[in-house]
């Protein structure tokens, strides 16, 4: 699905920048459901718990294109929740006090959602088909006004003068892949429980499309209240007759209303669907969420969580010091070691769903034409090197990820590793690289390593590679741009020969497909996800066939296939999971890392902290 | 003079308007607002670029842009982020949360400075002026950064750890002791002898008090009593009127130890009243102090000596009034820190979230999160000032005036406070009047390494996010008080120093 | 307070000043000599112990930073360089040490890594000292442009009256009300991809106002002097004024200005490293090497402590330096008569 799905070059989220929240999925993976097993004690919940975050919260409404990020959904986890959230290895956790779901039909693809029964918005308004409507209105993305703009230039990003007609859409949303093919109402009675998503087209991703923790249902009574409507059953109509003018307002308010603006929203503007409510805001400081006493589930361990403004260097210091209890910092060798020498201090080491790898030109670079020369500069790349100097410092028991779309720490991992990866490739051999240099006539060839600036790790990690790479007869030249990933740097104008970057892992299919599949133009608007352009038929033709899959357990095949064809063209070198690190005070229990972007916010509404 | 003022005020007007230009147009430069977008994938990518052109105008050339804003800005509207959060509301609390760690910590750094300055400028060659010189040299040479995360680890974890059991150390209790008593020895100019014997004595209570405080855990919970109060209120009474008269029993003195007195007994008194407060009361009781400080200083000084009496009542009393103010807080020490769990300094924020507790409370909730970005801002601005107001004391002691002042017999006290120090001031106020514009360079770091989120936070998103308004706002604030401030020095300098011209 | 001031009064007309000038010939009344101003000059600098302290670090500094790692091509004594990586030896922990045998230290010796490695083995020592030649390099650049800048802008605005006043002072105006963090940190990210003297140049473009608000002080006031007064109503020409009567009582100022500049050019660039918009990768500097072992202080102290030293001990000697100097081209300041 497209908001958690869709890969982005991952850059932004591995730097902490502004990227938008793009986890992913595991897909495949069988839905487990511990959230029956709730352990809550008898007495309630108690305590407070401090939580560093490094940028500021802004918004009860994250999911608008300017609001999806993690600094807002990390507190919006519990407080708006759905019928389900990514657990701890990327797989679909239901959230069945929420509601349930189940596909009831192939063709076309039907998927009924159930909301519980006793849902109610904590102002009392019940949680129904209403608030469906407006998710649906917003996310199929067929509600939009037109508008004048001036068309831009794509070069330079100034005007040109002409004028275009655009459309936008009324509620702001952050993709609408999926439900984009949902093009019947998912219901029609307002007060309704249940509602149903009808696919045009078979989606692969269909289980992680609904409305979930992080990414819920927006309260359509409140907007239907700002929005100039009597209630919300007339937006609702309004959204079931297609009047986009007529809900202007209602968007506007959708779409800004809800910002922090330098104080905290009406409360009676913010009702909660969760356990949590929001219920202080410090500006600048911090953002306080506590027990929301209407909820009809499971209450939550702590009383009150207070999310505290802290940038990321800081807060190794700031747990130390008993002014934060829960920080996920920058994974570091130095602060691993000072996190794990602080007393009373836990650290856990876990696999980020982010891998780093090589991406290779070839659409201009010097290993483009000949395949001899890819397979040498794979023979010589030092991964284990790599993971030993620069890897293992944080998380002693890394290895190198030997492939790209399924991470080490997923069940199928073994078994695509098995099929797909030449065990060539795991130790450098130099003399065979030399070898086909040779016989290609290519030593010396020049390659132009690209990274962005102000990265030590990949600094580093070019430095090796050019140790071991010129041994073999290459000529490797690493460079560092601050704008190696913006539409004038050398990603996009494809000025590198082999550029080093993370991806955000998924084993969906709509994660990843069109960075493998070949683009329609090699150009830096054209090229979408597939930096290098790499095309080859056979695997455009398997992703085409792995979309088109509903059943998880039959994708696998398919995926290794394309896993294997990836490496004889040697398309990409995928280097390592980025390691993660969490810590926490000890007398906070039940924090639990994530490998998605939903991070330990997951779990935090079975946090319980000791006074 | 008003001419002055009135033209001096219109030309500052447009240089300021070519300013917002100049920087408007580099903000808009800096790069590519929409670098972050275009990384996101194509489905998503149009919807988010089409929302932040429109927000941002980036389809109008910069100079629509400019006075857009310009407009706005008129009006008192700064405009948004690139994300919809509206400037102004940012921008007040982030001016708030500036002047609350910037402002205690400048006045701080002004007056430490100019006195170590001024100190080591009489004192020059001496130990104490080489000492300072070479300590003003290695602050001044600090990173703030390195410095900030220095302090966080000793002054605040380690701090913290060892206040659980707050005992010193022999040696560190000496160390201590000798280094005070160094200091006070190398203030005075005489013989060796006396020097020898104030060393000593210095010395010797020092490492005496200090002892005790580590016996008793006073660190842990600590307090003054009224002993000390009383000692300091009666001290300062003696030093305020030596200060503003002589040292003998005259009217002067005798008011600003009645004074004393009051303070020292009300201090008993109001005891009830100072348990929990309101901050109006406070602030009233030293309306009141204040009030009765004049009074005792009007009646008791008579005709002669009615100025000096007043003013060395008033001195009086606020030093009391802080003393007992000290007092009160470090009372509350105890519960505070229990409120914490037992790690009072804080490394992080102006303050702890949500935090409930009494008026005295909530003081020290600040000061203890004031008290290690202040450490860090004075060491580091101490140097500019002390450095360049002992270069300013050391030319005006050299000028004639001053020679013709001594010649004539006035004493040394007189010299110094009347003609050299009035003298020295003046380029030192203008130093302190265009420093006011690094004050807000200097907290940018600071902000970043303690956590707040200030005006440094608006400046550093706008230049990282490529936008232009938050940084407009930073200028409109740092530039503004720049001009002001800047006005303000050559009116200062100008009335100061008449020998410059008006006209 | 009083009682201190006092005593100092006393302490410059007392006849046995602890530090008389023993050492001048004059005061001997033996073989009186000519001085030129300039030997003058230098005869108080070096009187100067901590200027001429500083002045031996700074060279010292300056040294070591060329000739271990060598510049350019020429290649330098230390065998190693501060790009290759190597294996770690023992954790990376310096091998420096100064400590005799005798003392039961480990004697004295450089080691293979005496500053010790960072984490991909590259050597330490090597690494701070290309950092210390680059950050030298902004420095004096950035001190040079800035003074020169400011001193000629700042002269001719406190002096001029007229049209050239009020556009220099105007100009002047203009930049002073930018904060210097603003301005530096725009241009840095504008142009700090174009190379360290680029960076260098820049800077000491958007800094020069310091000076030229202290020289146009200065000079306001000077001008209002007797001797000018003087000099102007015998048709002394204002480029004369300004060079033979004004530059020479301003010397001070700019002498200080100078030495300021530099070392708040060392650490404007090392503050700029720190919020990401220094120098930028391949150059390194000290700056950039302390940010990016920030979060080494407590694990590995020493990728903390090195560049930090380093930059200490430009930024004091330089100020030393210009300490020294000031006294030295402004006796009126001393108590001590030559």
């Amino acid at each position: 699905m497209t908001r958690f799905g869709t890969k982005s070059k991952l850059v932004a989220a591995a730097l902490g920048g502004a990227l938008a929240l793009s986890a992913c999925s595991g897909g495949g993976s069988s839905s487990d459901d511990d959230e029956t097993q709730d352990p809550t004690t008898a007495s309630g919940p108690s305590g407070t718990i401090y939580v560093a975050n490094d940028q500021e919260y802004d918004s009860y409404n994250d999911t608008t294109a300017s609001t999806n990020s993690y600094k807002n959904s990390m507190v919006n986890k519990w407080v708006t929740t759905g019928f389900w959230y990514f657990g701890a290895d990327g797989s679909i956790v239901r959230n069945e006090e929420f509601g349930t779901f189940e596909k009831v039909s192939d063709d076309p693809l039907t998927v009924e959602y159930t909301i519980a029964e006793e849902a109610t918005w904590s102002d009392g308004d019940p949680i129904a088909c209403d608030d469906a409507l407006l998710w649906w209105a917003q996310n199929s993305g067929n509600m939009a006004v037109e508008r004048e703009v001036d068309v831009l230039d794509p070069e330079t990003g100034e005007p040109t003068g002409e004028k275009e007609v655009q459309e936008t859409p009324v509620f702001s949303v952050v993709g609408t892949d999926g439900v984009e093919d949902v093009t019947t109402p998912v219901c029609e009675d307002p007060a309704a429980k249940t509602f149903t998503l009808v696919y045009d087209k078979p989606f692969a991703d269909w289980e992680s499309n609904g409305p979930s923790n992080g990414y819920p249902m927006m309260p359509a009574h409140i907007v239907a209240e700002q929005g100039g409507f009597a209630d919300s059953a007339e937006m609702s109509q309004a959204i079931l007759d297609g009047d986009a003018e007529g809900l202007k307002a209602a968007g506007d308010f959708f779409n800004e209303g809800w910002l922090f603006q330098g104080a905290m929203p009406d409360a009676a503007l913010m009702p909660s669907s969760g356990p949590f409510t929001i219920t202080n805001f410090a500006p600048g400081e911090s953002i306080s969420i506590g027990v929301n006493e209407e909820y009809w589930g499971t209450p939550p361990g702590a009383a009150e969580i207070v999310f505290r403004v802290v940038p990321g260097t800081e807060q190794p210091q700031a747990l130390e010091n008993g002014d934060v209890n829960v920080i996920q910092p920058q994974p570091d060798a130095d602060i691993k070691d000072q996190l794990a020498n602080m007393e009373g201090v836990t650290l856990v080491e876990f696999d980020q769903f982010v891998y780093e790898h090589l991406d290779l030109n070839f659409d201009s670079g010097s290993l483009a034409d000949d395949p001899r020369l890819r397979e040498a500069f794979a023979l010589c790349v030092p991964r284990q090197q790599i993971v030993e100097r620069l890897i293992q410092p944080i998380a002693a028991e890394a290895q190198p990820q030997d492939v790209r779309t399924i991470s080490p720490f997923q069940a199928e991992y073994a078994e695509s590793v098995e099929y797909a990866f030449p065990a060539e490739y795991a130790e450098p051999d130099i003399e065979a690289a030399r070898a086909l240099l040779e016989e290609a006539d290519a030593v010396g060839t020049v390659i132009r390593g690209g990274a962005i600036a102000d990265n030590k790790r990949r600094e580093d990690t070019w430095q090796l590679i050019k140790e071991s790479c010129d041994q073999a007869g290459f000529d490797v030249q690493p460079y560092f741009e601050a704008n190696f990933f913006d539409p004038d740097g050398g990603l996009s104008q494809n000025t590198y020969d082999v550029a080093l970057f993370a991806w955000l892992g998924s084993p969906q299919v709509s994660g990843w497909a069109s960075t493998f599949t070949t683009p329609t133009e090699c150009s830096a608007e054209g090229k979408g996800n597939n930096n290098g352009c790499y095309s080859n038929p056979e695997v455009d033709d398997l992703i085409a066939e792995i979309n088109e899959t509903v059943d998880p357990a039959a994708q696998l095949p398919l995926i290794n296939e394309v896993e294997k064809i990836l490496w004889e063209d040697v398309a990409t070198i995928p280097l390592f999971a980025h390691p993660g690190l969490l810590a926490f005070s000890d007398s906070v229990k039940g924090v639990e890392a994530n490998a998605t972007q939903d991070n330990f916010a997951a779990s935090m509404h079975k946090w319980t902290v000791e006074e | 003079m008003l001419v002055f003022i009135v033209r001096r005020l219109i030309v500052s007007v447009f240089v300021f308007f070519s300013a917002t230009a100049l920087v408007y147009v580099m903000a808009a430069n800096l790069g590519d607002p929409l670098a972050d977008l275009r990384e996101l994938p194509a489905n998503r990518r149009e919807n988010a670029i089409a929302e932040r052109t429109e927000r941002m105008h980036l389809d109008k050339p910069v100079i629509v842009r400019y006075f857009l804003w310009l407009a706005g800005a008129f009006r008192w509207d700064l405009g948004t982020d690139r994300d919809g959060i509206q400037i102004n509301a940012t921008l007040e609390d982030a001016l708030g949360a500036t002047l609350q760690l910037v402002l205690g910590a400048t006045i701080l750094a002004i007056v430490l400075g100019v006195a170590l300055g001024v100190i080591s400028a009489l004192r020059q060659y001496s130990s104490l002026d080489l000492t300072v010189t070479f300590s003003a040299f290695v602050f001044f040479s600090l990173p703030l950064f390195w410095v900030g995360s220095l302090l966080k680890e000793f002054a605040a974890i380690e701090f913290n750890n060892w206040l659980a059991d707050p005992t010193i150390a022999w040696w560190v209790i000496a160390l201590i002791a000798l280094l005070i008593g160094g200091f006070f020895a190398s203030l005075l100019v005489t013989d060796r002898r006396t020097r020898l014997i104030a060393f000593g004595g210095t010395t010797a209570a020092t490492a005496v008090a200090l002892a005790v405080m580590s016996a008793t855990g006073w660190f842990a919970n600590p307090g003054l009593g009224i002993g000390v109060i009383a000692l300091t209120a009666l001290a300062a009474a003696l030093g305020f009127s030596v200060l503003f008269s002589a040292l003998e029993w005259n009217p002067v003195m005798k008011s600003a130890v009645i004074t004393a007195v009051i303070g020292i007994l009300s201090s008993v008194a109001f005891r009830g009243v100072l348990e929990n407060p309101y901050p109006i009361v406070v602030i009233g009781l030293l309306v009141l102090a204040l009030a009765i400080a004049a009074g005792v200083g009007w009646f008791v000084g008579g005709e002669l000596f009615r100025r000096p009496a007043i003013t060395a009542s008033l001195c009086t009393a606020v030093a009391t009034a802080m003393v007992i103010f000290m007092d009160r807080l470090l009372w509350s020490f105890a519960a505070y820190s229990d409120s914490v769990n037992g790690r009072p300094i804080a490394t992080i924020g102006p303050s702890t979230p949500n935090y409930d507790g009494t008026y005295w409370e909530h003081n020290l909730d600040s000061l203890t999160h004031l008290a290690l970005p202040t450490m860090a801002l004075v060491l580091v601005s101490l140097a500019s000032y002390s450095r360049y107001s002992r270069a300013t004391m050391l030319e005006v002691m050299n000028q004639d005036y001053v020679r013709t002042a001594r010649a004539k017999g006035l004493p040394e006290r007189a010299v110094i406070l009347r003609h050299a120090f009035r003298n020295g001031l003046i380029p030192i106020t203008t130093l302190v009047a265009y420093d006011i514009a690094t004050v807000f360079g200097g907290a940018v770091v600071t902000e970043t390494v303690f956590g707040w989120r200030a005006m440094g936070s608006l400046l550093l998103g706008g230049i990282q996010e490529r936008d232009p308004n938050p940084i407009m706002a930073f200028f409109l604030i740092s530039g503004g008080a720049v001009v002001v401030f800047n006005m303000i020095a050559d009116i200062a300098y100008a009335y100061l120093d008449p020998r410059i011209r008006l006209s | 307070m009083a009682q201190t001031a006092q005593s100092a009064g006393t302490h410059t007309v007392t006849p046995g000043d602890p530090r008389p000038p023993a050492d001048s010939d004059a005061a001997q009344g033996l073989d009186i000599k000519a001085r030129t101003q300039s030997q003058l000059i230098l005869r108080r600098f070096l009187r100067h112990k901590g200027a001429v302290a500083g002045m031996l670090l700074l060279g010292f500094v300056v040294v070591l930073s060329i000739s271990s790692i060598g510049l350019g091509p020429i290649p330098g004594w230390w065998d190693k360089n501060y790009v290759n990586s190597a294996d770690l030896v023992n954790r990376g922990r310096p091998t420096l040490s100064v400590v005799p045998e005798f003392l039961g230290g480990g004697g004295m010796h450089l080691g293979e890594h005496p500053f010790g490695q960072d984490n991909i083995g590259r050597d330490y020592f090597a690494l701070t000292m290309r950092g210390t030649q680059i950050s030298l390099l902004i420095a004096f650049i950035t001190g040079v442009v800035a003074t020169v800048t400011g001193t000629l802008i700042g002269a001719a605005a406190g002096f001029f009256r007229g049209r050239l006043e009020s556009v220099l002072m105007r100009i002047t105006d203009v930049m002073i009300t930018i904060p210097t963090i603003l301005f530096a940190a725009m241009v840095a990210v504008m142009w700090g991809n174009k190379g360290v003297a680029v960076l260098g140049l820049v800077l000491g473009l958007v800094t020069w106002t310091q000076v030229a608000r202290l020289v146009r002080g200065e000079v306001l006031s000077i001008r209002e002097k007797e001797f000018i007064e003087a000099a102007r109503s015998v048709g002394t020409s204002a480029a004369r004024i300004i060079v033979k009567h004004i530059l020479p009582n301003v010397i001070g100022i700019i002498i200080v200005s100078v030495t300021l500049a530099i070392s708040a050019a060392v650490l404007l660039e090392s503050a700029l490293s720190f919020l990401g918009m220094g120098v930028q990768p391949p150059d390194t500097s000290l700056g950039r090497i302390i940010n990016e072992y920030r979060t080494a202080m407590v694990t590995r102290p020493w990728l903390f402590y090195w560049p930090g030293i380093f930059i200490i001990a430009i930024a004091l000697s330089v100020n030393f330096i210009g300490d020294g100097l000031r006294d030295a081209f402004d006796p009126r300041q001393n108590r001590v008569r030559d």
